[in-house]
């Protein structure tokens, strides 16, 4: 198919990126031909064909109507901003032009103001997608003919803002996740009560119970974080349906294993070994979401904070509940029993769903 | 209408032109000569060019001239429609920019308002401007035909109901009468809507205009498919289909139905061949890439990754009206069911048509049954038939029932 080069039909934007160093600022800036044609007519021998030497010709003039559209200033004071060779960039929607810019700003400051005109007046659902990093840290925005002027504090950390938006992530994959719940309910209930040949096992302390919880939950959530990392940074790819299928098999492990008992000590262990399969089944999540390397590694931290947020306060629910009615016989057997083999069956369901692409069940 | 054809042909003729590095991380580079072709200018309409260059003229001069700033306006927004190229539509907003933040605007420009937003899916603003519209005049056909899609899109149907009976006296027998067998289909009275859009294609046909019977046939093809009639529903989309080329009209909603309808057959095949020259669209290239990726096909994955960097570009702007087709390419595409039902919910809480339904429960079904709760209160609600739903129901009772 030829359309592999096919430009999409998007809405108009510019990528402008900006490195603030000191004084000087560096940077780029992508417009796209199919914008600037409107303004300047490149197409000179009108055969809606642009040439590179039609746009060659022009660069005076198009690097004039950039910089007409651009302001950047430093706590106030305009820096002069000019642009370099020209080159041509390719965006999903066609070719840009890719304006080379550098500038420096008359005194050192704290903030760092925009003012973004480019070609709102032709057309108003055009946006102008910022990438601004200094010291390190990057910060995206959209300029808008709403908002046009955009003020950067070169001292204020967005980290707070990042750290916060994923732990909230990592609370709702959890929630949303069934599968990831009932797992955690299999390997946990074992802390209380677990059948044993001729009878069931109750934990006697809750001070035991408690160490064994957060062994478990520590070691599951670590283990996620690695296989999650891992992922995320590309070095780790498997496939999903592969993960999806393992995921569902140690939901299957950990309801038997309160029935059959296979593994009773060092529970820690297989939770590891389980954390990084399912931290690897949600390795789609924070992929690509192009943040720089130290947000990158704030947001990944502050998911798992959410994810394991969320398994504690389910912990912290179930377990108690669980600790006080460990001894009775109905508990024993019209809950635990019952609940592990549906755990396990629903484990096996979803293992044949997954594995099998979701053609056992119809 | 041959305007449209040439413009569809020179939407084509971009797309075979054009020679861009198609993906991989794109450097800024530099070409080697001058006579490289680094960009193709889509093809306008000489004529519309030169109106839309007069009335720009025409408008610098008069900058407050309602009546040139709407005309202007709903050239470009004819240009987005027929070439599907939103960008367009940035240009009509422009045109209007005087009036675009004003409450009470001249009604010519909430009419244009309400079209420009509903396009970004900000279904509510767009709601109230066409209800300001109505307001001043209850008589006004095309805002209640607006009015009720919206209401469709987002699960009103009582409201879009409403909106397509007062057409009854304001348009004629086919707009009013396939307006109410759609809202009706889609509340539990598929059979009888079936047999009203028989007859009124029928009676109809000597006058009516085919983008009419088009989108007549459109939504009796959707009829017969949700209720089962495989054949029936071929017969009308394929008849639309007909009737689009005849125009030399593009019409997005129907080639992304039909593929639908295909691949859900399992016939991937056709659906590849026909798409193939509408890959700038990204709802139609979605469609592609699951034909492609089911054959096994050799520009599978590299379409794939055109199209997820369209959604990342999307997202960078902080658009969201692509959450839908999102959804399914995370859970046909990428095999993320995790993603794609956390985008099915998103999707979900704007738009509620059976498409967006059936991505619920499917994204579900693959990742977490007890999430299908607000889908399965829907059908209940609406009585919607949906044969399709109804196997997906029928795989999330077993996985219920086990448990």
């Amino acid at each position: 198919m030829v359309a592999g080069t096919a430009q999409a039909h998007k809405p108009s934007d510019s990528y402008l990126q900006f490195d603030v160093a000191g004084q000087t600022i560096e940077g780029r800036w992508d417009i796209a031909i199919r914008d600037l044609e409107w303004q300047l007519g490149l197409d000179q021998d009108a055969d809606r064909r642009v040439t590179w030497g039609e746009i060659q010709d022009r660069e005076p003039a198009i690097a004039g109507y950039a910089l007409a559209h651009l302001q950047a200033r430093m706590d106030g004071q305009v820096c002069d901003l000019s642009a370099g060779s020209l080159q041509i960039e390719t965006h999903t929607d066609g070719a840009y032009v890719s304006l080379p810019l550098s500038g420096r700003c008359p005194r050192f400051g704290t903030q760092v103001q925009l003012q973004y005109d480019l070609m709102f007046d032709r057309d108003a659902q055009h946006r102008g997608l910022l990438r601004i990093a200094h010291r390190g840290q990057v910060e995206t925005a959209v300029f808008t003919p709403t908002r046009r002027r955009q003020v950067f504090d070169l001292r204020e950390t967005r980290a707070t803002r990042v750290a916060w938006q994923y732990f909230h992530e990592g609370l709702w994959h959890v929630w949303i996740g069934l599968d990831h719940l009932l797992f955690l309910a299999g390997l946990l209930l074992p802390t209380v009560l677990r059948r044993q040949p001729g009878g069931f096992q109750v934990a006697e302390s809750p001070g035991e119970t408690l160490r064994d919880v957060l062994f478990v939950v520590t070691s599951f959530t670590m283990a996620h974080f690695v296989a999650l990392s891992l992922a995320t940074l590309g070095w780790l790819t498997l496939p999903s349906r592969w993960v999806e299928s393992a995921v569902a098999l140690t939901i299957v492990f950990a309801a038997m294993n309160n029935l059959v008992p296979v593994v009773t000590r060092r529970l820690w262990l297989v939770a590891f070994g389980f954390g990084l399969i399912h931290g690897a089944g949600y390795a789609s999540v924070l992929s690509d979401l192009g943040l720089p390397p130290i947000t990158l590694a704030l947001a990944l931290l502050a998911f798992n904070a959410g994810v394991e947020g969320a398994q504690i306060a389910v912990a912290a629910v179930t377990l108690p509940v669980a600790f006080w009615l460990r001894r009775y016989r109905w508990m024993q057997w019209c809950v635990l029993v019952p609940g592990a083999l549906l755990v396990a069956w629903l484990g096996v369901l979803w293992f044949l769903e997954r594995a099998l692409n979701q053609t056992v069940l119809t | 209408m041959p305007t449209l054809q040439k413009t569809v042909i020179a939407c084509a003729t971009v797309v075979l032109g054009l020679l861009v590095p198609g993906f991989g991380l794109a450097a800024p580079y530099t070409p080697a000569q001058r006579d490289v072709v680094v960009e193709t200018l889509p093809a306008i309409d000489p004529a519309v060019s030169e109106q839309v260059q007069t009335l720009h003229r025409r408008l610098a001069a008069a900058p407050q001239s309602v009546a040139l700033a709407t005309e202007l306006a709903r050239h470009y927004i004819d240009l987005s429609r027929q070439t599907d190229d939103p960008r367009y539509n940035g240009y009509a907003q422009a045109a209007l920019r005087p009036w675009w933040e004003q409450p009470q605007p001249p009604t010519e420009v909430l009419m244009l308002r309400a079209h420009l937003l509903q396009n970004r899916h900000a279904f509510d603003q767009a709601r109230s401007d066409l209800q300001q519209v109505l307001e001043r005049d209850p008589r006004r056909a095309q805002a209640w035909l607006e009015l009720a899609a919206i209401e469709r899109v987002t699960g009103s149907l009582e409201n879009a109901h409403k909106a397509c009976a007062a057409l009854l006296t304001l348009a004629s027998a086919l707009i009013s009468g396939t307006c109410l067998a759609d809202i009706a289909s889609l509340t539990g009275k598929g059979q009888g809507a079936y047999a009203t859009l028989d007859r009124l294609l029928q009676t109809a046909s000597a006058d009516a205009a085919p983008g009419l019977r088009r989108w007549a046939l459109t939504i009796q093809g959707e009829i017969a498919w949700r209720l089962g009639q495989p054949a029936l529903a071929l017969q009308a989309l394929e008849a639309a289909l007909e009737l689009a080329e005849e125009e030399g009209v593009f019409d997005g909603y129907l080639l992304g139905l039909w593929s639908d309808f295909m691949l859900a057959r399992g016939q991937a095949r056709p659906v590849r061949k026909r798409l193939a020259p509408y890959a700038h669209s990204d709802a139609l290239l979605l469609r592609y890439v699951i034909a492609s990726k089911r054959l096994m096909a050799d520009d599978a994955i590299a379409m794939a990754d055109v199209l997820r960097r369209r959604f990342e570009a999307s997202q960078r702007r902080g658009d969201t009206v692509h959450q839908r087709e999102q959804a399914r390419f995370a859970l046909d595409v990428d095999e993320q069911p995790a993603e794609a039902l956390w985008l099915a919910q998103h999707n979900w809480a704007v738009q509620k048509e059976p498409a967006d339904l059936l991505l619920l429960l499917r994204a579900a079904l693959a990742f977490n049954p007890a999430a299908a709760a607000p889908a399965r209160a829907y059908l209940a609600s609406t009585g919607l038939e949906d044969v399709r739903a109804e196997v997906l129901i029928e795989r999330l009772d077993q996985l219920d029932a086990a448990a």
